[in-house]
Formats: C-alpha cells, sequence, structure tokens
C-alpha cells in the first residue's frame, strides 16, 4: 500500500463528519507512523517542525486528492486553513483500500489508524500538542508553542 | 500599492510584505501577483513599495553596485544606498522616478555580529529598524501597526527567529485580511540571520499559515465554549469503520 492509502483511509474513517484540519492530519499520520509495523514506503517521513512533527509529503497529498476529486477542501470560517472531507468517492476509495489491507495483512494496520483519528478528532489542540509532545518530545525540539511541566 | 514590514528579534530579523500590486484608477483596478521580498544581492534582503519599474532600477544598480557587503561598515552601505536614490531621481528615463517609493533593506552587519534594517525613502530620509517597522499603503501601516499593537505583550528582542517569523504572519495576514483595497495575496517572507539571508518558499510559508492557525485556535480554546472538536459536528457522520 502507498502512503497516501493510508492518507485517504484516515480522511475516509468517521470521526469528523466536517472534515478534519491540516494539524490533525500531520498528527494522526505521524502517530500512525509511529506505532504500527507497516514498511517504510508506506509511512511518511516527519521533520521536527515549530508545531512539532511535520510532513511536506502530507501537504501535497492533500492537495493531490482535492485534485483528483477524491476530498473535498471546505473553507473554515476565520481560519486560513480548509479542512479536507471525505465524499462518497473517498468511502468508494476507502472500501478499496481496506480491501488491500487485507490482501497484505495489514488490517491491524488499518484499526490502529481508526483509533488514532479517534483520538486526534477528539481533543482540543493544545491536548493534541501536549500528548505527541510528551510520548515523542524528539520531535518537539523545534517547536514554538511552550510544553507544560 | 503594497504593505511591506520588518521585524527585529532575539536571533535574527524579518522581511515580509503582501504579493498584490494593482495598477489603475480606484473602483477599476487590475490586480496581479508579484514578488515584493528578494535578495537583491548576496547577503541582503529588500522589500519594496511604490512603483515597480523604480524598484527594479534600484535593484539593478544595488546589483552593478561595488563594495556594497555584509562585512561594510553600515553607515558606508547607507552613504551607498542614498546615493543610488539619488541617481534614480535625476534619471530621466525611469518614468514615476519622482513618485513615492520606500523600501526596507536587512543584511547581517559582520562587524556588529547583528542583524540591521534600513526604512529608505525616496525623499531621502531613512531610519533604522528597531523593532517593527512598515512602510507602503497608508491605511496598510496604519491597520498593521494596529495589528502589531494588538500583541504589545510580546516582546520582539526575546522572540527566536522561528517564533518572530510567526508574529510576522499574524501581523501581515491580519493586516491584509482586515485592510479594503489595495493590499493582498499570499505573505511573502524571507529571513537574515548569522548565517546570511534566506527567502521562504512556498511549502515554508503554508506550514507557517498553519502555525498560526494553531496558535489562534489554542487561544480560543482558553475561553470555555468557543471551540467544538470535530465529532460535536451537527452534520451526520457517514465515515467508515474498519472490519472487525
Amino acid at each position: 500500500m502507498k502512503r497516501r492509502d493510508w492518507l485517504l483511509l484516515f480522511a475516509a474513517y468517521k470521526g469528523a463528519p466536517d472534515g478534519l484540519d491540516p494539524i490533525r492530519f500531520q498528527k494522526g499520520l505521524f502517530l500512525f507512523a509511529q506505532r504500527t509495523h507497516v514498511p517504510e514506503r508506506s509511512k511518511y517521513t516527519f521533520k521536527p517542525y515549530v508545531y512539532g512533527p511535520m510532513s511536506a509529503g502530507i501537504y501535497h497529498d492533500l492537495d493531490r486528492l482535492v485534485d483528483e476529486g477524491l476530498v473535498e477542501r471546505v473553507a473554515v470560517p476565520g481560519k486560513h486553513w480548509s479542512r479536507y472531507r471525505p465524499s462518497g468517492i473517498t468511502f468508494r476509495e476507502g472500501k478499496r483500500i481496506i480491501k488491500q489491507a487485507e490482501d497484505e495483512k495489514l488490517l491491524d494496520a488499518a484499526r490502529e489508524l481508526f483509533q488514532i483519528k479517534q483520538d486526534v478528532a477528539n481533543v482540543g489542540f493544545k491536548e493534541l500538542l501536549e500528548r505527541v509532545y510528551s510520548e515523542y518530545p524528539e520531535f518537539a525540539v523545534n517547536s514554538i508553542f511552550r510544553k507544560s511541566a | 500599492m503594497t504593505l511591506i514590514a520588518a521585524l527585529r528579534c532575539r536571533d535574527g530579523l524579518i522581511l515580509g510584505s503582501d504579493s498584490q500590486e494593482t495598477r489603475g484608477a480606484k473602483g477599476h483596478r487590475l490586480a496581479r501577483s508579484t514578488q515584493k521580498v528578494y535578495e537583491p544581492r548576496p547577503g541582503f534582503l529588500l522589500a519594496w513599495a511604490g512603483p515597480q519599474d523604480v524598484a527594479q532600477a534600484f535593484v539593478l544598480r544595488l546589483l552593478r553596485a561595488k563594495d556594497i557587503s555584509p562585512g561594510a561598515d553600515r553607515l558606508e552601505i547607507k552613504d551607498r544606498l542614498h546615493a543610488i536614490l539619488a541617481e534614480l531621481r535625476e534619471d530621466s528615463s525611469i518614468e514615476q522616478r519622482s513618485d513615492h517609493i520606500e523600501l526596507l533593506l536587512a543584511w547581517w552587519s559582520r562587524p556588529e555580529g547583528k542583524p540591521v534594517a534600513l526604512h529608505l525613502f525616496s525623499g531621502g530620509a531613512a531610519e533604522w529598524v528597531a523593532n517593527w517597522a512598515f512602510g507602503g499603503m497608508e491605511l496598510g501601516v496604519e491597520s498593521a501597526t494596529f495589528a502589531s499593537g494588538a500583541l504589545r505583550y510580546i516582546d520582539p528582542a526575546a522572540l527566536a527567529l522561528e517564533q518572530a517569523k510567526v508574529v510576522a504572519l499574524k501581523v501581515l495576514r491580519d493586516t491584509i485580511d482586515t485592510t479594503v483595497e489595495g493590499i493582498g495575496g499570499p505573505v511573502q517572507m524571507g529571513v537574515v540571520q548569522r548565517s546570511g539571508v534566506r527567502l521562504l518558499e512556498k511549502a515554508d510559508m503554508r506550514g507557517l499559515y498553519d502555525t498560526v492557525d494553531l496558535w489562534e485556535s489554542q487561544c480560543a480554546e482558553l475561553l470555555i465554549g468557543a471551540t467544538i472538536p470535530p465529532p460535536a459536528s451537527g452534520n451526520p457522520d457517514r465515515g467508515m469503520r474498519p472490519p472487525g
């Protein structure tokens, strides 16, 4: 499976009917890369950025998914970022990806990704950053946001 | 019309601008994207506001000038820049030479071991940048001054460069968002630090935009009930579940 398949599956899962912001995509796919044993080529590469782990590849692939009509970009009032929301095509692709995960014996990773989405969608940004920073402090070294003691 | 800005922080300096160039009379203006922050010669960053042909003529002369380097005394550099501006005013081949132009020029002063920035006006005046400086369209400068004033609880001199980039972006984009006409488009930024000068690429800017949104979102979270987590939406959730 390609890394963008996991990105698309993350978008397709339950947990955020209005879509998710780019920060939650970044943190979700980061946790997935850290916690699961999928092949390295199926994971995004992250660097410690000013808001913690960041992968430029996720930004790039989200743009591609929007261009290809596989997810919808929805403007958020008062924000410069958009949310990325699943559509009917996202769910159809999601089913194909689940089937592929089954064929490649990666269903445990697919279940873990679902759990990660529930976790990152259900918390505020401050708590989300705190969790990631405390679990992976090496990715918080360039953060400009204060960490709780 | 343009908005340009400089911000000095603990370990560097940032130049920024909007990216929209407008032409024509009020109500009939055409806008297009243009580069307003760039590296006119090694070790220097420039942001311009005013007629583009005058800015280009300034850059060409700066590029050709000898013995202007970040290793020179800053007062000597200032004199050389003034001389270039004086030449421009006398050059009859530049149609808009008499129009008002403002320039922000920044570099890492090697003799002083710190970043410096000069705010130059076409009339001949010049000011060294202490913390914030704004130039360009009057209404934009007023809005930017207000936006930076709203962050007066943050001391720029205490900020690291990475933090200052976020603060500078917030002020510039808040100004662009609230100023009706004349300035607009994505923010452009470049930085001066000990290692040299660098223009921020689109990918860098995207990450910074998200960082400012994240900062604002965390501020909103401090107020009870000001934010709603994604699953709490009133819309039906048609999302998938994994098997088993």
